[in-house]
């Protein structure tokens, strides 16, 4: 298991420097003049050339990409065009906002996902069964913005149930929507996979023999049988944190969730590059970093794993 | 594939229901975004601002946006920019994809390491961020859309087509074409590549849905197609401020975007089932995921 950790380490190494690559060509490549868009309308052509020896852009791109790397490790993310604040302050500010909606999304996505998969596998080929696919199907084919938008139009406007959009401090009102409209696909996703991998294993002869022993269908459901299928559910739950974080660009604009998805797009609106170029970076290695633990969680709970990654 | 497993397929592809109304959707969507504009009652960019907000009518079957537009004409004729998207997106998709994997599996060694590690770079993105990112930095624009959905869809074709080449180069015949002097060149081009690519086909025909919604999803947050413009994406954001008095700017679209990924899902199930006997009797593996 050690070796196995390590060699996925080591992988995520080159993985991590080329998406350092990529955000700062993001900037190099992007039109437009960095320091004017920083000095605005008000500039003189000393002030310019300061910034720009400041900013190391009169320098090579080489030399450009290792002040940018040595930045980012003193924590030094840049600084925002439009209010001159850090970018790593607002990451850090609007990052947990956007964890908690994540985290409950995730929640009702695992309990509804596995449920609907469960039920549609044991009772495949009925009304039920059909009715948990269709919803599936139907989750994972329409837009998210747009089920928040009808979500809003249904249960805030016509019934005004709960509130269309907000923080209101994180209290549970204002958690309703947009967890569910983030954790939608992957309810959908969740139920298919839960379905087609609970069907597999139903069949196994060790299910037979749980129900030859005479244990309750309860048992062998949700005992065994959920047990075995539930691993390859756990890797896609894990993966899907990366859908969570692009998601949440869509979501928390629809219900002004001040997360950081609402913190990438209003920078993308007013073409605050450095913001895009910060929060696009924190992401990527969040959600690399969420891959490694998920790849280590998988080999630990499947060992068959270690051994076949360890042969490529 | 095989001749016998080819009509195989297709029988039966012909005898699953749901395939077969997904694809009569993914038809639907080619015939209305070859033929919109003529099967348009209005033209989609006409404005008649005293005809502004009106609900569904026998004059306006979808409704008016606050421009006094036809929602109707404007859907038919975002299935133009829809269809473009995939098939634009896809092809680039296909044609990197393709050649990049086919490369790597034919060749190995420092190529393919080179080429893999570059796809473990872009997959090490979640795509709708990698695209946000490469729009924003662009001036926005379906253009810019259309390349950058086809460029960051390169690295799972090219691991999917890498893998079909690792099998390929060793097969017997290509062995003795090689034996024989064939060149590099020859062999990929006459035994390798034909050999490899219609899973690729599939994949990328599948992988319109995708680019549709993340098209989609652009042009809501305003950096993909850019007014008047009728992209189902946008539309769906022209409608957030009339949500109360006149939803269905916004419900239309959606329902468009709905219908033709869930055409596309169909008919992967079925194609997917029908492609692996273990899973019939109704099990089914996941679909990829779409932003």
């Amino acid at each position: 298991m050690l070796q196995y950790t390590l060699r996925r380490v080591v992988h995520t190494i080159p993985v991590l420097l080329g998406v350092l690559i990529v955000t700062f060509m993001l900037l190099y490549i992007a039109p437009g003049d960095p320091v004017l868009a920083m000095v605005g309308e008000r500039f003189d052509q000393a002030t310019i050339d300061r910034l720009r020896a400041e900013l190391h852009l009169d320098e090579p791109v080489w030399s450009q990409f290792y002040h940018y790397v040595a930045g980012l490790i003193r924590g030094d993310w840049g600084t925002s065009y439009i209010t001159g604040q850090p970018v790593l302050d607002g990451i850090m500010d609007h990052f947990p906002k956007t964890l908690y909606l994540a985290s409950v999304a995730m929640a009702f996505a695992i309990l509804s996902g596995v449920l609907i998969g469960v039920v549609s596998a044991v009772k495949q080929s009925t009304w039920l069964d059909g009715l948990g696919m269709t919803v599936a199907l139907v989750g994972i084919s329409f837009p998210v913005y747009w089920v928040g938008l009808i979500l809003i139009l249904v249960v805030s406007v016509s019934w005004r149930l709960l509130p269309p959009s907000g923080f209101g401090g994180g209290a549970l009102p204002y958690l309703i929507l947009p967890a569910l409209t983030l954790g939608m696909r992957s309810t959908a996703y969740i139920a298919r996979l839960t379905r087609s991998s609970m069907l597999e294993v139903i069949r196994l002869d060790y299910i037979r023999t749980a129900r030859a022993k005479g244990l309750g269908e309860t048992r062998v459901i949700g005992k065994h049988a959920l047990k075995a299928a539930l691993i390859p559910v756990v890797t896609a739950i894990g993966l899907d944190f990366g859908a969570y974080l692009s998601g949440s660009v869509l979501t928390e604009s629809i219900f002004a969730w001040p997360g950081i998805g609402r913190f990438a797009l209003n920078a993308i609106l007013k073409r605050d590059l450095p913001v895009i170029q910060g929060t696009v970076l924190f992401l990527a290695i969040v959600f690399v970093l969420v891959n490694l633990a998920v790849d280590l969680l998988y080999g630990y709970l499947d060992p068959r794993v270690r051994y076949e990654r360890g042969a490529r | 594939m095989s001749v016998a497993r080819d009509s195989r397929l297709v029988s039966a592809l012909s005898q699953n229901r749901l395939a077969i109304a997904g694809a009569a959707i993914m038809l639907m969507l080619v015939v209305v975004g070859l033929t919109g504009p003529w099967l348009a009652p209005y033209d989609p960019l006409a404005q008649n601002l005293a005809r502004g907000l009106e609900g569904p009518s026998r004059d306006h079957w979808f409704g008016t946006d606050s421009f006094g537009r036809d929602i109707l004409s404007r859907v038919l004729y975002g299935a133009r920019i829809s269809l473009l998207v995939g098939v634009a997106s896809q092809t680039i998709a296909f044609t990197l994809g393709v050649f990049l994997g086919v490369i790597s599996g034919y060749y190995g060694g420092r190529i393919e390491g080179l080429i893999m590690r570059l796809a473990d770079v872009t997959l090490a993105f979640p795509t709708l961020l990698l695209l946000i990112a490469i729009t924003a930095a662009f001036q926005p624009g379906l253009g810019v859309v259309f390349v950058a959905i086809g460029v960051v869809g390169w690295a799972g074709l090219a691991r999917l087509v890498r893998s079909q080449a690792l099998v390929v180069r060793e097969l017997d015949f290509v062995q003795a074409a090689r034996a024989l002097g064939m060149s590099d060149a020859r062999l990929i081009t006459r035994h390798v590549l034909p050999n490899c690519i219609a899973p690729a086909i599939i994949a990328v025909t599948l992988g319109m849905a995708s680019a549709i919604m993340l098209e989609a999803a652009l042009s809501f947050i305003g950096l993909g197609a850019q007014p008047p413009t009728p992209s189902w994406g946008s539309m769906i954001a022209d409608g957030r401020d009339f949500l109360r008095t006149a939803p269905w700017i916004s419900i239309f679209p959606g329902l468009a975007i709905g219908a033709v990924v869930l055409g596309f899902n169909l008919f992967g199930d079925g194609l997917r089932d029908a492609m692996d006997p273990r899973l019939q009797g109704g099990a089914r593996a996941p679909l990829p995921r779409t932003e």
